[in-house]
């Protein structure tokens, strides 16, 4: 071990051979004293230590107790199931089951499957979008997906039922598909789990990938202890609830003895701050900032980041590519569909250049690989009297009728009609 | 390097697992080098600047007790305030003055467009001037000897705990404190982890929270009268936890390696009057412009003119320290004008002034806390022209709709604030926070306390954590 110059209690310096034992004891020396500096007795020695320990002890079990107890209770306690949230305002509907919906679609053979997050399930209803295109469409959205959860649905429900579509549809907002890292924490760990993902070899090229650099040096010590700080202190559920509860009681306790529902709440809340009534300069930053709407100055970076403005084809860097490699293994073709964020009265929030090139590279090099692009982000058709809140469509009959007929209408031209010889299969009795 | 991130975490981490083993002198140079990467851990430049004028300052002190004569003294006091000033100025003020003066020209038509100058401003460079100006001063008038040792003079300005945002401290109160062995005792440990999480929870859950809810206010064009009270509620809040929070974890962080730091706050949401607040917000700061402004014009010892003349000017420099913009010189003087006018208002009311009983008390809280907020709102609205907008604005035109919205961005950001505003000064009234010197902590009932408190802090920050992370408000000054 390495000499160093140590000082004793009387202040004096001499060389000293350093080893563990004498570290930890050299160390514990110059803390173990009383509130006056003094030197301890052993026993009050111990018992300031057993007291330091509590303290710290309790700041992390106790929190961690609680945090495992409200991630297991619920439904989704079972392991597989995971909820999926509802087409507008929050609300929940069902839950997905990767076995179920494997079933499912195999027995009913939809010929177009549409993969996505709340973009794809507020703006899309199975049944009217089948009788107006009279193709056998199948939604399967999750609120609050990525890029990275829609690559595992596309790989272990749909190519995993034996469905075999025709045609898969993603849904997606500017940069997603090339955003791997985006909302694969939170729930989405348990809906990646449910489906196997972070086995996945693909997962694991493009995750080791996109947190190379996080994870060595210094940066791998900082990671490694935020992974087991979120490991033992795992949150999510609980702060969900907690803070929607906060806002929730907030709008309760100003309701001016009017009972206005909550939705509505939540619409004037999204009037009030609406990128039209935004500062001048602030719009200007934005537009700047990337092409994502003013929300984003607005402090709802969890909906509206931006994430990477170069698009990277790489197969390491997204899912993109082994989403393409999928589709072409199993025989279905890729139609990716750019959705309109929320549309103001006057005006939309151009693309910014950075974007505008982004788009412009996506769309050649799917192209150059049979896939088809649609972008609505410009189509004037698409009105503000369209939306619920956020970027949702309402899910109201007549709003989302008129969003399907127009998206209809956009590709109709390379997914047309059903094609004659691919029936559903009859439920076995 | 922030507080609130993991990175800190580690580097705090691995420098206590050295810093005790070492003697004084190692202790020091650990902690200067500590203090440097935690200071140039983003922008190393920023080192150039404060070694430099770390060097010329303890220079300076020297010459000043090496002089034989007070002239040659004071050379070196206005030579040291001179390179600190200079430096604060230029990378501060020098684009505002620029700016304005060239607006002024074009005004005139003596200059085509106005300049815009945009200098980066270095983290703190306002607190470690003050702290060094301070140390200059103090060695002038002979109030602390000079430091010989340019090691711990140097860790003393560099201090990373209290660097970039304070406390401004004294070295007076800070250079004997590193001329000793630093043997914190496990109590004393114990206290300054359970001061951090309190200061990390007043962080990341109650100024970021709040951080989001004002930032959308400002950001829209038109607010209504509701919606932007409601903004300025929450702004009240936001900084009242940003600022004390960052201070908790400096006074945390430095109990945890054996220094002990100033108050800066306290409770300044109970001040019963704006004079009172200021001897309860930021602290540190008041008492520097006491020391060296207000009581150097002539202080209160004066007829009432002259003292509502030294108050004004106080508070309009002090405005002045926090930015180079319009709205703070407005801020400064709104403030100075309502010190200055406070105690003859209170010759007409009398329950201004210390009477009419618990009602009066609550009365004067209410007023203080109103004033204060009509200041927050100079001090977060940056343009002149909306803020002339804001103060206009008509209760009476705002809609049902408005009320709702502001109502529940008021009582959201009351429910956030409602730990800093209530439960702690409760707590710290019933006595159940003793200091890290009270014997009472060695006992394990107070463990149990502490424990508790701890776990129910950690709780609320895993519970209640804003996913948006936003700066320190002062970090900026």
């Amino acid at each position: 071990m390495a000499a160093c110059l140590v000082q004793t209690k009387h202040g004096a310096r001499r060389r000293r051979q350093i080893t563990i034992r004498s570290f930890f004891v050299n160390s514990l020396g110059n803390v173990a004293v009383g509130a006056k500096g003094e030197a301890m007795p052993p026993a009050r020695l111990w018992k300031s230590i057993a007291q330091l320990g509590a303290v710290i002890l309790a700041s992390l079990m106790v929190p961690g107790a609680v945090c495992r107890w409200t991630m297991r209770s619920g439904p989704d306690a079972a392991g597989t199931p995971v909820q999926k949230t509802g087409p507008s305002q929050g609300r929940r509907t069902a839950l997905i089951v990767p076995d179920a919906e494997r079933s499912k679609l195999h027995q009913q053979r939809p010929d177009w499957i549409i993969i996505g997050n709340s973009m794809a399930n507020t703006r899309l209803d199975n049944a009217r979008l089948a009788a107006i295109s009279g193709r056998r469409p199948r939604k399967l959205a999750l609120g609050g997906s990525q890029s990275a959860i829609w690559f595992l649905l596309m790989k272990d429900i749909v190519a995993g039922s034996g469905a075999k579509p025709e045609w898969v549809t993603v849904f997606f907002r500017e940069t997603d598909l090339t955003w791997p890292e985006f909302r694969t924490t939170g729930a989405n760990v348990e809906v990646a789990a449910a489906m196997n993902g972070t086995s996945q070899p693909e997962w694991k090229a493009v995750m080791e990938w996109r947190t190379r650099e996080a994870r060595t040096g210094w940066n791998g010590i900082s990671s490694a202890a935020s992974d087991a700080l979120g490991q033992l202190l795992e949150g999510d559920k609980l702060r969900a609830w907690a803070r929607g509860k906060m806002q929730k009681t907030a709008f309760n306790f100003t309701e001016f003895g009017a009972s206005v529902p909550y939705g509505l709440r939540r619409l004037e809340l999204n009037d009030t701050f609406s990128p039209a009534r935004l500062r001048h300069d602030l719009g200007t930053d934005m537009a700047a900032a990337g092409g994502a709407d003013a929300s984003w100055a607005l402090g709802d970076v969890g909906e509206y980041d931006v994430g990477p403005t170069h698009f990277d084809p790489s197969p390491a860097a997204s899912f993109l590519p082994h989403m393409l490699a999928l589709a072409e293994q199993h025989g279905f073709k890729l139609h990716f569909h750019r959705v309109r964020r929320r549309a103001q009265a006057d005006r939309q929030t151009p693309d910014s250049a950075l974007m505008a090139s982004y788009m412009q590279d996506l769309r050649s090099w799917l192209e150059s690989r049979h896939c088809v692009l649609t972008d609505e982000y410009r189509d004037a058709s698409i009105t503000p009297d369209l939306y619920a809140d956020g970027d949702h469509v309402s899910s109201e009959p007549g709003p989302q009728q008129r969003y399907m007929e127009n998206f209809w209408q956009r590709v109709r031209p390379f997914i047309g009609e059903a094609a004659p010889s691919t029936k559903p299969r009859r439920k076995a009795q | 390097m922030i507080f609130q991130s993991i990175e800190y975490l580690c580097f705090l981490s691995l420098l206590l697992a050295v810093y005790f083993w070492l003697p004084i002198r190692g202790q020091n140079l650990l902690l200067l080098a500590a203090s440097y990467v935690f200071y140039g851990w983003v922008h190393p430049w920023y080192l150039i600047l404060i070694a430099i004028t770390t060097v010329f300052d303890w220079g300076c002190a020297l010459g000043m007790d090496g002089s034989s004569t007070p002239a040659n003294r004071k050379r070196f006091l206005v030579l040291s305030l001179g390179v600190n000033f200079a430096v604060l100025c230029v990378f501060k003020y020098f684009g505002f003055f620029v700016e304005n003066v060239s607006t002024v020209l074009t005004a005139v038509h003596l200059m085509p467009d106005p300049w815009i100058i945009r200098i980066a401003l270095p983290a703190g460079i306002s607190f470690f001037t003050f702290q060094s100006a301070s140390y200059a001063i103090d060695v002038y008038r002979r109030q602390t000897p000079s430091c010989r040792s340019l090691l711990e003079y140097a860790t003393f300005v560099s201090f990373f705990p209290q660097l970039v945002a304070g406390p401004i401290e004294r070295a007076g109160h800070m250079l004997p404190q590193f001329r000793s062995l630093r043997r914190p005792s496990l109590t004393s440990i114990r206290s300054g982890f359970v001061l951090f999480l309190w200061g990390l929870f007043q962080k990341i859950v109650i100024a970021d929270s709040t951080a989001v809810l004002v930032g959308k206010v400002f950001s829209i064009k038109d607010p209504s009268f509701p919606v932007l009270w409601g903004g300025v509620l929450a702004f009240g809040v936001q900084i009242y936890a940003d600022f004390s929070g960052y201070t908790a974890m400096a006074r945390g962080s430095a109990r945890l390696i054996g220094i002990e730091l100033c108050q800066n706050f306290n409770h300044p949401g109970l001040a019963q009057s704006p004079g009172d607040f200021w001897r309860r917000w930021h602290i540190s700061l008041s008492t520097w412009f006491r020391d060296y402004v207000f009581i150097p014009l002539g202080g209160s010892r004066s007829t009432s003119a002259r003292v509502a003349r030294n108050l004004v000017i106080t508070f309009l420099l002090s405005g002045l320290w926090h930015g180079a913009s319009w709205n703070f010189v407005l801020w400064g003087c709104f403030h100075g004008i309502v010190v200055a006018a406070w105690p003859h208002l209170a010759r007409h009311l009398p329950w201004l002034d210390k009477s009419g009983g618990r009602a009066g008390v609550v009365l004067r809280v209410a007023l203080t806390f109103a004033i204060v907020h009509i200041g927050w709102l100079m001090f977060r609205e940056q343009s002149t022209v909306m803020l002339l907008h804001d103060l206009t604005l008509n209760p009476l035109a705002a809609t049902a709709s408005d009320w709702r919205v502001g109502g529940s961005i008021a009582v959201e950001s009351l429910f956030y604030g409602l730990p800093l505003l209530v439960i702690f000064p409760v707590i710290e009234r019933l006595g159940a926070l003793p200091g890290s010197e009270d014997a009472r902590m060695e006992t394990w009932k107070w463990t149990f306390f502490q424990a508790a408190g701890a776990a129910l802090i950690v709780l609320g920050l895993v519970a209640l954590r804003c996913p948006v992370s936003s700066d320190f408000i002062y970090f900026q000054f």
